[in-house]
């Protein structure tokens, strides 16, 4: 695991962004980054908030240098124009206040006019903060707006009665709001809904308040961070241009290419079903509002089609500005996508439920958004909303040349060099296996394997439990069944063959293996391990059969590259022959513990 | 391993130098980048490791190493 990573962790983990915070910048260092100066002016604690906020701007290729502000010292330093700030010359001005830096807060005691004049008064010294910044530095504002810390003082009430904590924070929100809409080079940061978002019991610590003077809970400054350098890369035009989606368990449940179209699981007619739907629906909605959509899916290309066109799908084939579904590696693909929609890396992001491609793309190319979407569809939305990567972007070049402000061009390439080839990757994976005979207990998933596996299956012959657990006691064939380990975890028994003995040849019946482990030379060290069985078994020749279905396509040349020889109309292989060891990265695990 | 050894990590880590030893002796002063700022993460980053939260008065009693390790064993202890 590489540092960096804990800044895309959901939810984010401050604690843990604290502690790695030194070494996470050095592993971010980038001399090609864009340079911004950020003066922060805070009405309480901003030197923690400012080193989460470094490390996610240097992760959006800018680094970042800082200005901070006197403590509580907003006002002041906005209009008497404090010399450092000025000689700063700040390209963005962020201002970090709260409800305690009001003017003045309601009493219980106030009238109707008496809350309205401080109103007035509040509106007035929110103004003259901005204009004075504006005046003398040019530049671009960012405004925190204002949440309740914890408790008001009429209860559900509150946001309805002269005098509530929630009615008059509600009202300076608007007040900030308004002025936002005016004035161009003011940008919102939207606190309250990102504490409300997070919890403010959680996001509130009046102990953090009183000893540090924290406004956000040390732990949580890492979201509020993360949002915030959103909020700045965007003004830099780093903003998510494209969401590269897999198909299979991410836009629908199930896998087309073995479930079948009736198989799969979309539509608002059941609660799984839903679930995709929604997310699909969430995914059309980004899209009307300008972002791209492309797909990258291990799947044959009608497979994938025909899935797309399922009538109870939100998304359709038209919606996606690219297919990609076929069998090449997913970094490939990916890299293929951003050529031919001509983006770079760092405005995509890539959503696939497997994670060992997540690690994959995130491993080729380090500035690709790769969140942690896992593989439940109910949380794809909030995973994705909290990791902030759609921040929607407002300012025209005309704002930021008028407010002096200018883009600056990465010196990037547009694609990133990748930091790893396949075969590296597949090393990195530190896979294990467990090969050997059926066992009793695994009768069940083996006889579901069979029944389920469409696509590596050379046979596509089907078997009851009976028949597997006659043949695991029966002397006249060899099985083999396959689990593989790798350091996501452990993927299950995913392979298994079955081959009958008939003097001296060995004919395989079966041969199948799930998807999910699919271009990771797993089927070499079953054939190697069949090998090893023939030669003890004294068997001569093994004699392979590939019969074709609508699914089973991805297996066609299979026996070929095996070095099987065609013979009327079958496949052989021949035992004389000495072996070519073909999986050279996969440990095999002879004694289990488990 | 031992409360001292878990904390000399988060220390490491978070000045980034992995030459620091702690005994419990030392002050805050004796280890110069230990200023208000890396306190703060040191405080976070142990409540994290040890599963604790502290006080404002065991905050407000932390300058040196025999009393962090102090504090976090005394939680430690009360919580099993």
């Amino acid at each position: 695991m590489k540092y960096r990573d804990y800044l895309h962790n959901t939810p984010i983990d401050g604690s843990e962004l604290f502690r790695y915070a030194r070494k996470i910048r050095k592993e971010l260092h980038n001399d090609q980054n864009i340079p911004v100066k950020i003066a922060i002016l805070g009405g309480s604690t901003t030197s923690t908030i400012k080193i989460l906020l470094e490390l996610f701007l240097l992760d959006r290729g800018i680094t970042p240098t800082f200005y901070e502000s006197g403590y509580n010292r907003i006002y002041e330093e906005a209009c008497f124009s404090t010399k450092e700030l000025v000689d700063f010359k700040p390209d963005i001005i962020y201002i970090h206040s709260c409800m305690e830096n009001l003017c003045s807060l309601p009493e219980i005691s106030d009238s109707e006019s008496e809350v309205e004049s401080k109103l007035k008064k509040e509106e007035k010294h929110l103004a003259e903060i901005w204009s004075g910044l504006q005046k003398t530095l040019k530049t671009v504002i960012i405004q925190s707006n204002f949440f309740v810390m914890d408790y008001a003082d009429y209860g559900q009430q509150d946001r309805i009665c002269t005098t509530g904590i929630r009615r008059y924070i509600q009202q300076v929100n608007q007040i900030v709001d308004r002025h936002a809409i005016e004035k161009s080079w003011l940008y919102l940061f939207d606190l309250e809904a990102l504490t409300a978002k997070i919890g403010i019991r959680q996001c509130f610590s009046r102990r953090d308040w009183y000893q540090y003077r924290q406004l956000i809970a040390l732990p949580w400054q890492g979201e509020i961070a993360q949002a915030l350098a959103s909020s700045i890369a965007q003004l830099y035009g780093k903003t998510t241009k494209c969401i590269i989606l897999d198909l299979d368990n991410t836009l629908w449940g199930g896998i087309i290419g073995d479930d079948g179209l009736s198989g799969i699981t979309i539509g608002p007619d059941t609660p799984a079903g839903e679930a995709y739907f929604q997310f699909q629906k969430y995914l059309q909605r980004l899209k009307e509002r300008g972002l791209l959509l492309a797909i990258c899916s291990k799947n044959d290309k009608k497979n994938a089609i025909e899935g797309l066109n399922h009538p109870n799908n939100c998304l359709h084939e038209e919606d996606f500005a690219i297919i990609k579904a076929d069998w090449t590696p997913k970094n490939i693909a990916v890299k293929e996508i951003a050529t031919a929609l001509n983006l770079s890396m760092d405005s995509m992001i890539f959503i696939d439920d497997n994670p060992a491609e997540r690690a994959l793309i995130r491993e080729s190319y380090p500035d690709i958004r790769v969140p942690e979407i896992g593989d439940d569809p109910t949380r794809y939305i909030e995973i994705l909303e909290q990791s902030h990567l759609f921040e929607y972007q407002i300012a025209t070049a005309e704002d930021l040349q008028r407010t002096g402000f200018y883009q600056q061009e990465s010196a990037r390439q547009e694609l990133q060099k990748q930091s790893m080839n396949y075969e590296e990757y597949l090393t990195s994976l530190q896979m294990q296996a467990f090969i050997h005979p059926f066992q009793e207990l695994e009768i069940d998933r083996i006889t579901q394997l069979s029944q389920r596996t469409n696509q590596f299956n050379l046979t596509t012959r089907c078997y009851q439990k009976e028949e597997i657990s006659y043949i695991t006691k029966s002397v006249q064939y060899l099985t083999l069944s396959g689990r593989l380990t790798d350091r996501f975890g452990d993927n299950g028994l995913v392979s298994a063959m079955i081959g009958k003995i008939d003097s001296k040849q060995l004919y395989i019946e079966l041969w199948i293996m799930s998807c999910r482990v699919f271009g990771r030379q797993f089927e070499y060290l079953m054939f190697e391990e069949l090998l090893n069985l023939c030669r003890k078994a004294g068997i001569t020749a093994i004699t392979g059969k590939y019969i074709p279905s609508a699914k089973n396509n991805p297996v066609k040349d299979l026996y070929q590259t095996l070095g099987f020889h065609s013979e009327d109309g079958h496949m052989i292989y021949d035992m004389s022959k000495p072996l070519e060891k073909k999986c050279t990265i996969i440990e095999r695990i002879t004694h289990e513990n488990n | 391993m031992k409360t001292i050894k878990k904390l000399e990590e988060i220390f490491q880590d978070i000045l980034d130098d992995e030459a620091i030893r702690l005994t419990p002796q030392m002050w805050q002063e004796d280890i110069e980048d230990w200023d208000s700022l890396s306190n703060i993460q040191i405080v976070i980053a142990s409540e994290k490791e040890f599963g604790i939260k502290f006080t404002l008065a065991e905050l407000a009693q932390m300058h040196s190493i025999g009393e962090l390790i102090e504090k976090i064993e005394s939680k430690h202890e009360s919580r099993s």
